[in-house]
This record gives C-alpha cells, structure tokens and sequence, in this order.
C-alpha cells in the first residue's frame, strides 16, 4: 500500500509540475505544448483521485497496518466517521483541498480561451504546492508498534468530539472555498502576467462570489457545531482557528466588492490585483497558523507541530513574493481609472467598505499572529519594552529587574471583541445606504426620499429592541442600522425584481447579513450569564424562569450517559433535556454535547459538567493495604478471604479481612458475602465494637477493590448531583437564518455571474485609445 | 461623463486631500487607534508561576498539573499547577474543563488575587498527549 499510495502521489506531483512547466512554456510561445499541459492537468486529477480512493478504501476497509488509518480510526466507528476520518488528520485535508482545485482546472481550461496557459500554470503549481506538503505527512506510511509482530486490528480512534455530522461536512466545505479561492488568485496572476487587467475580473467574479460564499457558510457550520455538540457555549470565541478562517473572508469580502466595481465601469484594477493576491496569502497564512502549531498553547484546537512548519512558510512567502512581485512589476502598467470622487456615490461607498473590510481582516491578523509573532527570538524582549512603555504594562523590571525568560504575549478574546464592533459598523452603515447610491453620483433628495419607509421602519423596530432590553450604545447603534439596512436591501430587492430575479443575489446576500447582526447583538451581547446549578437528584432548582429537576443519570447505548433533567417552564409544557456528560474510556476522555431547546425568539442553553454519584460517608472502597477512616473506625483492608466450592451447594464465600481500630483497640474482622447460583448476593455483617455493624457490600475481583460499609452510625448521605450550566441566547436564530440567506444570495449571485460570463469573447489587451487614454494621462486619481 | 468627476477633483485638489480620502484616512486611522487601544487591557504576558503571583495584571501561565483538582464550596473548579521549578499555583476556574482527566499540563489566562491567594483563570487550554494529535513516532 505504502509504495502504490505514494507512487500515485509522486505521480500526481509530477503531473501537476509537468503541466505547469508546459503551460508556461506554452505563454514562452510554444503553444503546442498546451495538449501536454491539459494532459499533465488531467492526469494529476486521476492520479489525486486515485490516492483520495485508495485513502477511502484504506478508511473503509479498516487497514490498521496504515499509519494514518490507525491514528485516526478505530473498529467502533460508524461508517460515516470513517469515511470523515479521513481530513481528521493533515494529509487527507490537504488532498481535499487540492483536489478541488484540481477539479476547478478542467472547467478552466474550457472556459477561459486565451487566458487558459496563464491561469493554469500558476494554478498547477499551487495543486503542486499542496501535494508536496501531502507527501511530507505520507499517509500511506505503514503503522510500526514495536514488539508486536501479528497483525494490528484496532486503530487508536477518533476524537470522541469528532463524533458529530458537522465532521463530516465542516472540513470539506471549508477546504472547497479555500480551493476555489486560489482561482482568482491564479487568474490575477494570469491578468498580470497577460497585460490584460480588465478580462480576469469578469472571469475571476463568479469563483470569487463561490469561494466567498462557501468560506461564510463553513465559517458558520464550525460556528454552529461547537454551539450545538462541542458545548463551549457560543458558535465564536474569537479563538486563533476560527479568526484565521475569517480573515480571508474578510478581504475575500473587498474583493468581492472591487470585482463588482471593475466589472461594472473598470476602476479599482489595482486594488482587486492587490486583494486578489492578500486573500489568497491569508487562505495559506491561516492553514500555516492552524498546522505549524505556533499557536498550540493558545488555541483550543490543540494543534501540534506536524513537521510543516517551514515548508509552509517558505512556501507562503514564495506566493506573496509572487504575486506582490508581479503587481509591482505591472504597477506603472495597470491603466487607471477615475472613481467618482461624489461621497453619495456607489464608487466612494465601495472603496469605504473595501478598505474597511481590509483593515478588521489586518486587526484580526494581528492580533491572531500576536503569540507567534512575539515568539520570534530577539524581537519579543524589544516588542514588550515598546508596549511597556505605550501601554503601561508591567515591564520585566517589576519582577526584581529581570527580564522574562518567556517573552510571548498572547491577547485575551477582550481585543477582538472591543476592536471589530466598531469597525464593523461602518460596514454595516455602508451597506445600509450603499445599495441605493448610483456608481457615479446620487440625487440627494431622491435618496431622502427612498430612506423615508426604511428609516420609519428602522425607528420602529429599534424601539422594540429598546423596549425589550437592549441597552448599551454599541448593541442599539448595531440594531438601528442593521434593521435600516434590512428596509433598504428590501426596497431595492423590490426595484431590482422587475429586472429579472438573478439580479438580487446581492441585496438578498445583504438581508441576511443584516439578520445575522440583529441576531449577533441578541445572542451575543444579549446572552445571558451561565448560570451554574448544582442539582441532588429529584430535587428541583430555578432559574430563567425555568425549574430544573434532576431525575437521575441514564445510560445509552454504547456506554453514553446523560443527565436527565425535566424543564419546566410556567407558560410551557414541561419537557425532558438529556445532555451528555460521560467518559469514553477507550479515548480517555468526556464527551459532553449540551442540551438546547428552541423557541421562536431564544434557546434554553443547557450545558452539562459533570455527574457526582451518591456519597454515603459509611460506606468506603478499599483496595488491599488501604485505610479509611468510617465514623469513629479506623478501617485498613489487608485481603480477600475466598472459600470456594463448600461442601454443601456451589456457592461460595468471598470474605474481606479488615483490621478495625477503635478507641485504642484493634480488631481483626472478616464480613462475607455468599455467592449461590441465580440468588441474589447474601451478605454476613460482623458486628463492631460498641454495636454498629460492618458488612461487605460489593467487590470487584478485577480491580481488587472491596466496598465496606459501617450500619447502624446514621452518617448523613449526600446524594447524586448533577453540575451543568444554563444560558439564555436571545435571537440566535437570527444568525442561522442570515447566513443560510447570505448563501442563497451568493448562490443566486454565482449563477448570474457564470451565466454573463460564459461568452468570454474579451480583447486580447485592454483597450487602448479613446478615454482610456485621457484616463490614463489624469492625475488625481486613485486606485 | 469625464468632466463631471473631474470638476470636484480640481477642487479637491487645493485643500490637499479630497473627501474620500479623508474618509479613508478616518477609517484607517479609527481601524490603528481601536486596534491600539484595545491592546491594553487584552495583552497577557507568558509568566512562570513565581512572575505570576507577582503581577497585577493579565497573565498567562504554563503548568504541568499537579493535583486531581476539586470543586470548591461555590462549586468553581480547583486545581493545582507546578512550573519547571517546582513552585505551584492554585488556579481556579468557574467551569471544569471538557479534557481534564487527559491533561499533563494547562494554559490558564488571568489574574492572581493576593487575598485567597488563588489564581483566577479567565481561560483554560488544557493540553493532551494525545488523541487530537499524533505523538512523537522517535523509537517506535
């Protein structure tokens, strides 16, 4: 398996490296290599395809003698997490992604006429690129236990966390957008490396607005996975992971935006070549943040150093110098084009929203990259005496004058959470009024008059948010504009449908945008407190105007336990929660999967922690050689006493010898138990010193461990608690709404933008002449 | 079409920046200004367990885990942590963490209260051999 696996890797790296070389030689003027190019391409296709299958049927066919296999896979797993174990580790997700784009390059090659050897050279390269990182981490490698020579049947599992559907649609659905987004990187580089700045715009449009798309919905899958299964009580927590993902959103958003812009009138070249080319960086720099481990004691998502490290870098920056390279190569080149310098313009609202997006995607960045960045040797002692001084930390001096031996800082969630809301509202306020402005310039009064029902209807419904509690400034600014870009959307999804449906993908992507921060404000601002309850069984508890009762611990099938709990709410039927809280001895750890219950405005979040078992302070497990202190004894276990085979039936009596110190005397004594075929165990108590009684309730023959228990001390018994947490999440619907609507958006945007741009029947170089060239001659301008 | 933009950029260019650019100016420099601002209170420094009794501020420390931990009377999770010098710290934790009984040693972000003489941990990363990560293969 090992040789045919990597020999089908090696083979797809050569393939895809063969069809690079030859589309470049193609672009050097050898067009006649371009049949070797698309023959390299496809076959680098089937042979990636091939290794995926060969990975899929290693993962089901259950071949523990696989490294990869027996890592992540174990006998138990359902089928669908076998399939799902696959991008578990790094090798698989890396052929997931590289084979998205490598599927992309067949429909490129058909699509994309005379610009086909520019964007597939790049684009072989990068699937290259990826490959060689897959081949690094082989996953056909066989699985080596030393001192055991049979066969091996049992993989080591997958992470009980893992055990979730999300798993199996998350990963792939966030590797699809990052491979899509690497064709309008490719294509950027294609534009540049052509002189043609106009026709890679329409082209790249369609693959952006996918790429774009995808990444928010995968964004909001790992979102409401660990809100619905993992439990950590929100679907963001800002942790290095997650933001690394939504960074190239964020630019994949301006972007987005520029490609529009160019398309529609031609500004913006050198932006788009710019964002094109960032966003691409940051979908690299956010797989090397989250595989490298440079954040492993920052990030939930404990990730280890896997060797990638400097690979990935190196590999990163030859991509940035790549493309960065180019741009400025073709800086001089790139012909401008005057914006609308009008502030009530489309083009002034654009560039706001771009840089805007641009600049919370470089916030975020910096703050993600902090612990590594701080990590680098030398720089961190200088770092701190900079923020030191700025921002009055306490400096190594304040430690007795030395200095620390560990220089790294990380930032707290705190940073995110006080930078983005602001910067995000000015996104918001753009998208509220942006919509309605013409690309050039805007009739004032006409614009007045069209905000007249959205700005009612903005009014109304943030009162009703006041009303309902909404409070602090930030939270009623976000929901007055949210709900004014609600109305405003609305009103232009109304004037556009005469035009035909396909054009409304924007505005509906921007309704369920604005949803989705009404439903951020409530359930993330609004949410509240969790509230920790300690509850002993079959009694009752309230909080959030619900009654908790605990009824007891329950198993599941497969050892799975849940708390069962009965919620009642006064206006509500009562109902039973069930979340899970138990140990998965073969992976060593506890799952817990929280318990929610919807209602049309909120969710009940119920999290649970932990389950305590009764404790009765009379009764006490030893193992051999063990004390306990029961009462006023002093218990010391020293061993079993068995008596098999009695004379008499096929009983037999297992007894335990304890030695009882008690007020200066010490004892010797042995309780029994009598074991009899289908009667339920008998037990012998002995009698203490003083009248109390000591029995032997229960043993463990494996574990050697005897349950004793004192009768007759009237010792109070705590009883079975279950700890679990509970929290409101007002309006948290609002975000899966908004988001399942900002993909309906993007899909209905995707579908016109491929439609308009099948006929590429584009010049070769962008037209030169007539107002091109007054426009290049016009200062004053920017990008 | 030309003339028309071209008026306000004449215009524009005897005050030195032009509207847009003076929004974009805004949104860079209120993008700089929130990011530096918010650094304040968000940098939490790596410290050894002594470093951390010591500070006043935001810290984060690394420890290997030195007790079982415990849930105190207001039902907060407790547990002990030792450093590479042997020194422990008792950290406190309103929740128990999902992976505890795997850890060998946790991350907690917080502060130091001096009067319990406990550390408040805002964050906890608690860290597995195992599992979500492959183990060193040297040896085997």
């Amino acid at each position: 398996m090992y040789i045919i696996g990597s020999t089908l890797i090696y083979g797809a790296i050569l393939a895809a490296l063969c069809s690079s070389i030859c589309y470049a030689l193609v672009v050097g003027g050898r067009p006649r290599l371009i049949r070797w190019g698309r023959a390299g391409a496809w076959s680098s296709l089937a042979l990636a395809l091939s290794a995926a299958a060969l990975l899929l049927a290693l993962f089901v066919l259950q071949r523990y003698d696989i490294r990869y296999v027996y890592d992540y896979s174990s006998t138990d797993l359902e089928m669908r997490y076998r399939i799902a174990a696959i991008w578990a580790g790094q090798p698989g997700s890396l052929v997931v992604w590289a084979l998205v784009g490598l599927i992309c390059a067949p429909f490129l090659m058909r699509r994309t006429r005379q610009f086909e050897p520019y964007i597939l050279s790049p684009l072989m390269l990068l699937q290259t690129i990826l490959l060689v990182f897959m081949l690094v981490r082989n996953p056909f490698l066989p699985t080596v236990i030393e001192g055991l020579s049979g066969p091996i049947t049992e993989g080591r599992g997958l992470n009980p966390q893992l055990h979730n559907v999300w798993m199996v649609i998350h990963p792939p659905t966030l590797f699809t957008a990052y491979g899509l987004l690497g064709v309008p990187f490719c294509m950027a580089l294609a534009g540049l490396w052509r002189r043609d700045y106009d026709t890679w715009a329409r082209m790249a449009l369609p693959w952006t607005v996918a790429g774009w798309t995808i990444l928010g919905l995968a964004l909001t899958m790992g979102g409401y996975w660990a809100y619905e299964s993992l439990g950590w009580g929100g679907y963001w927590g800002w942790d290095p992971v997650e933001n690394s993902s939504l960074v190239p959103w964020l630019t994949g958003g301006a972007l987005l935006h520029g490609l529009l812009a160019q398309r529609t009138h031609g500004g913006l070249r050198r932006a788009n070549f710019f964002l094109a080319v960032l966003t691409y960086g940051f979908v690299f720099y956010a797989s090397f943040l989250t595989r490298s481990g440079v954040l492993s004691n920052f990030s939930v998502h404990s990730f280890v150093e896997e060797g990638l490290k400097y690979i990935m870098i190196g590999a990163l920056v030859a991509l940035l110098i790549l493309g960065f390279g180019l741009l400025s190569l073709r800086w001089r080149d790139v012909p401008r084009k005057p914006l609308s310098e009008a502030v009530l313009s489309r083009d002034t609202a654009f560039v706001l929203l771009m840089l805007t997006f641009v600049m919370i995607g470089v916030v975020i960045a910096f703050g993600t990259s902090m612990p590594w960045i701080t990590s680098i040797e030398g720089l961190s002692y200088n770092l701190e005496r900079i923020f030191s001084r700025a921002f009055d930390l306490d400096n190594g001096t304040r430690f007795g004058g030395q200095p620390f031996s560990d220089g790294r800082f990380s930032l707290l969630p705190d940073f995110f959470k006080k930078t983005t809301p602001p910067l995000g509202l000015i996104l918001a306020v753009l998208m509220s009024v942006g919509p309605l402005l013409g690309w050039r310039d805007t009739n004032a009064r006409k614009l007045l008059l069209s905000l007249r029902w959205p700005f009612v209807a903005a009014v109304l419904l943030t009162s009703v948010a006041i009303v309902l509690g909404v409070r602090d400034g930030m939270s009623i600014a976000y929901v007055a504009i949210a709900t004014f870009a609600l109305g405003t959307n609305l009103l232009m999804i109304a004037r556009t449908l005469r035009s035909g449906w396909l054009r409304i993908g924007g505005y509906v992507a921007h309704v369920g945008m604005a949803l989705l921060l009404v439903g951020v404000v409530g359930s993330y601002a609004y949410s509240s407190e969790e509230e920790k309850l300690v509850i002993p069984q079959a009694e009752t508890q309230s909080i959030f105007g619900h009654s908790f009762t605990f009824w007891g611990y329950d198993e599941r099938e497969n050892g799975k336990h849940v708390l069962r709990l009965e919620v009642d709410k006064e206006s509500d039927t009562p109902f039973i929660a069930a979340p899970d809280v138990y140990f998965n001895s073969r992976m060593g750890a506890w799952v817990r999967t929280p318990a929610i219950k919807r209602y049309l405005w909120q969710d009940l979040y119920i999290s649970p922690e932990e389950y305590l078992p009764a404790d009765d302070p009379s009764t006490v497990d030893l193992a051999p050689g063990q004390q306990a202190q029961i009462g006023p004894y002093a218990l010391r276990f020293d061993k079993f006493d068995v008596q098999d085979h009695l004379a008499t039936d096929n009983s037999a009596l297992v007894g335990a010898t304890v030695t009882i110190t008690h007020e200066n005397t010490v004892q010797v004594l042995t309780p029994q138990m009598r074991l009899e075929p289908n009667k339920a165990l008998r037990e012998l108590a002995v009698a203490l010193p003083s009248g109390k009684k000591l029995a032997l309730e229960n043993f463990n023959p494996r574990e050697q461990v005897a349950r004793l228990r004192v009768d007759g001390l009237n010792l109070p018994v705590v009883p079975a608690r279950a700890v679990f947490t509970v929290s409101i999440k007002p309006a948290i619907a609002l975000v899966w709404i908004g988001t399942l609507l900002m993909a309906l958006g993007g899909l209905l945007a995707v579908v016109r933008r491929r439609w308009e741009s099948l006929p590429v029947r584009a010049p070769a170089r962008a037209p030169v002449g007539g107002w091109s060239q007054r426009v290049l001659g016009w200062r004053g301008m920017y990008r | 079409m030309a003339s028309i933009v071209a008026e306000p950029a004449a215009r524009g260019r005897r005050f030195g920046l032009k509207p847009v650019q003076w929004m974009m100016l805004a949104v860079i420099a209120l993008a700089l200004g929130f990011g530096g601002w918010s650094l304040r209170g968000s940098l939490a420094r790596t410290v050894t367990i002594a470093e951390a009794k010591e500070a006043s501020g935001t810290v984060q420390v690394f420890g290997y885990l030195h007790s079982k931990g415990a849930y105190d009377d207001h039902h907060n999770w407790t547990f002990d942590i030792q450093g590479h010098d042997g020194s422990t710290l008792k950290v406190v934790h309103p929740t128990k963490p999902g992976n505890f009984e795997d850890a060998i040693s946790v991350a907690a972000t917080g502060r130091f209260n001096a009067e319990k003489g406990v550390f408040e941990a805002e964050q906890l990363l608690v860290k597995c051999p195992s599992k979500y990560q492959e183990q060193e293969q040297a040896g085997m």
